[in-house]
């Protein structure tokens, strides 16, 4: 671990030390040991520090990253905090191995979520694993197969599943307290170009070739790689997958149409002439679901979703809860009235499903279907045409072009299975 | 010298910028014209965009005399490599006879194999599993590995379930697992 390296550790562990007050121990049998795939930012400041070690629950056993700094930061700040020695691995499929684990968190970019999901349940373990939940249509279908051949659980890392502004617009819309739902609006925000960078040497600590895995071989750019994979269509698919993972997906719940989607897709982007980024920087997707309901996916407009109704609006993002009239959100329940899935932490959720082997608020299913909303969008703009989606064949109607571009090949040894 | 005969070829031709910027501009405009192209109503551009890429990835530059003239070094291909794989990139949305007979080709040399055989995955016919499955012969572990992958995915086929079992027992192990999981 090299010296900013140990300072940045040094702080946060503070951080989480401080966070953790001391908290009854819970029973053995209430507890989970955890494996973390993918220690970069997002694995290590949101879920390590933030979530797993304020957690009594968790005991994290192993971290595993394919660049070595990430991997030795995250070790440093589990046992500064709980003094005890994680397991280090470069390779998933070693930690996976282990048989002490009872479920990894994956934390990886988008074109490593499925393998290492499915490699993860072939070997007994449950799943959390980060949005979008595949880079591909197939993938995602695999994800699904995997979890429900091995009876695993899997969370979806879409925590906006677990938050009560976004559970109560959804309550609400699938109730008909706006009135008939006609239209939905998700606006997730923009890309920039990117500026071009050197191709060079990988650092040492970084192992590109597995970084890769089974994308296509690319030249090592350092804003190829960590975060900025996602503006990559080898890696990730932009903002469209990145956001639409999140609020695409409470679209999804507030139509109830988690186990389905749309039936046709149509859009508009702008990429950039010159890149180095890939993917749409700015665009709107129009899909149609089969009961007449629009869902217009924007990259303009305040992050948030909105419903609208014959009777009014709803308007929710992370910050707050507007109505067209504030009394709607004063609405409780009726006896009679369809009650959504109740989390109120998404990790929490997850650990309780470990172990009472019930259905995580995301669900696979779910995070597949709202990931493929996602998907859709962009093979629709990358073609340039309306599309036919069939959403419970999975596939485009009618377009051969479009079906083919709902797999990648992988590079070799790497497969779905 | 003669320039680019179309549009397409001289987009190729510009792929080899050294210019990260140019040769981005090339690929972006390439591969929306190709993807723009598989709409059902665009049979002239599909047909024009095959041709020239078949041909750009083909072709090649005459070997020239060396050594004082005692040598005569042997043909090249007209692009780099990369420009080669990018190519079958785009072909792979196009997966036609006539780009079939190209990727063949492609599959035969060793700086493009990998990609042609991603092109041969994305094609459905016949000719695609018989070229793959000649693929499979000949070849180190790393690229049969990728090829039994891509032949896993003609499950309905039957001369692709046929080449997979000749080689249910690969002396390499992770050919081996392979061909177990795609039979299994």
């Amino acid at each position: 671990m090299n010296r900013r390296s140990f300072l940045e550790s040094s702080l946060w562990g503070a951080a989480v030390a401080a966070q953790a007050a001391p908290a009854p121990q819970p029973a053995p049998s209430d507890r989970v040991v955890l494996g973390v795939i993918g220690t970069g930012d997002l694995g290590t400041k949101h879920h390590i520090t933030r979530k797993l070690l304020p957690n009594p629950r968790v005991e994290i056993a192993a971290v595993c990253d394919v660049d070595d700094d990430h991997s030795a930061l995250a070790a440093g700040l589990i046992r500064q905090n709980r003094d005890k020695r994680p397991g280090v691995y470069h390779d998933f499929r070693r930690l996976v191995e282990r048989k002490d684990i009872d479920a990894v968190l994956i934390a990886t970019p988008d074109h490593w979520h499925t393998l290492t999901a499915i490699a993860a349940m072939q070997a007994g373990k449950d799943v959390y694993c980060e949005k979008p939940l595949s880079l591909t249509i197939e993938e995602g279908r695999h994800m699904v197969g995997a979890a429900r051949r091995y009876n695993r659980v899997l969370q979806t890392g879409s925590q906006q599943r677990s938050d009560k502004r976004f559970h109560q617009a959804c309550e609400l819309v699938r109730n008909g307290k706006i009135g008939k739902l006609e239209r939905v609006t998700t606006h997730i925000g923009d890309v920039d170009e990117g500026k071009w960078q050197e191709a060079r040497t990988a650092p040492p600590n970084l192992d590109w070739n597995l970084w890769l895995g089974p994308a296509p071989f690319a030249d090592y750019r350092p804003n190829r790689c960590h975060y900025q994979f996602r503006w990559y269509w080898d890696y990730s698919g932009g903002k469209m997958t990145d956001w639409g993972a999140h609020h695409n997906d409470i679209a999804q719940w507030g139509l109830g149409m988690d186990e389905s989607g749309p039936v046709s897709v149509r859009g508009e982007g702008k990429i950039s002439e010159e890149g180095p980024h890939e993917v749409f920087l700015e665009f709107q997707v129009w899909y149609k679901y089969a009961n007449g309901v629009e869902l217009v996916c924007q990259s303009a407009g305040e992050n948030g979703v909105r419903f609208f109704g014959v009777d009014g609006w709803i308007f929710v993002n992370r910050d707050k809860i507007e109505a067209s009239n504030p009394d709607i959100l004063k609405i409780e329940p009726g006896a009679n009235d369809r009650r959504l899935y109740v989390s109120r932490d998404h990790h929490e959720n997850f650990l309780d499903c470990v172990k009472s082997r019930q259905r995580c608020a995301a669900d696979v299913e779910i995070g597949h279907r709202s990931a493929t909303v996602c998907h859709i969008g962009n093979i629709a703009m990358r073609l340039g045409r309306e599309l036919k989606w069939d959403p419970a064949k999975e596939q485009f109607i009618g377009d051969d072009t479009a079906n083919l571009m709902t797999s990648k090949p992988m590079r070799a040894p790497w497969r779905l299975s | 010298m003669e320039g680019p005969e179309t549009l397409t070829n001289a987009l190729i031709e510009h792929l080899n910028d050294r210019e990260d910027e140019d040769a981005h501009k090339a690929w972006a405009q390439l591969e929306q014209a190709v993807l723009r192209a598989t709409a059902p109503e665009a049979n002239e551009q599909r047909e024009e965009l095959i041709r020239a890429l078949n041909q750009e990835l083909v072709d090649m530059r005459p070997g020239r005399l060396e050594d004082n003239g005692r040598r005569m070094a042997p043909a090249t291909p007209k692009h780099p490599a990369r420009v080669r794989n990018q190519i079958l990139m785009l072909i792979s949305y196009l997966p036609t006879p006539e780009t079939l007979q190209a990727c063949e080709k492609a599959l035969a040399q060793m700086d493009t194999r990998e990609m042609a055989r991603f092109a041969l995955e994305r094609n459905p016919s016949l000719g695609a599993t018989l070229a793959l499955a000649g693929a499979l012969e000949d070849s180190g572990p790393e690229f049969r590995t990728g090829v039994v992958n891509s032949l896993a995915k003609r499950k309905h086929v039957p001369e692709a379930m046929a080449a997979l079992k000749k080689y249910a027992s690969d002396p390499d192990d992770l050919v081996r697992e392979a061909v177990a999981a795609a039979l299994a």
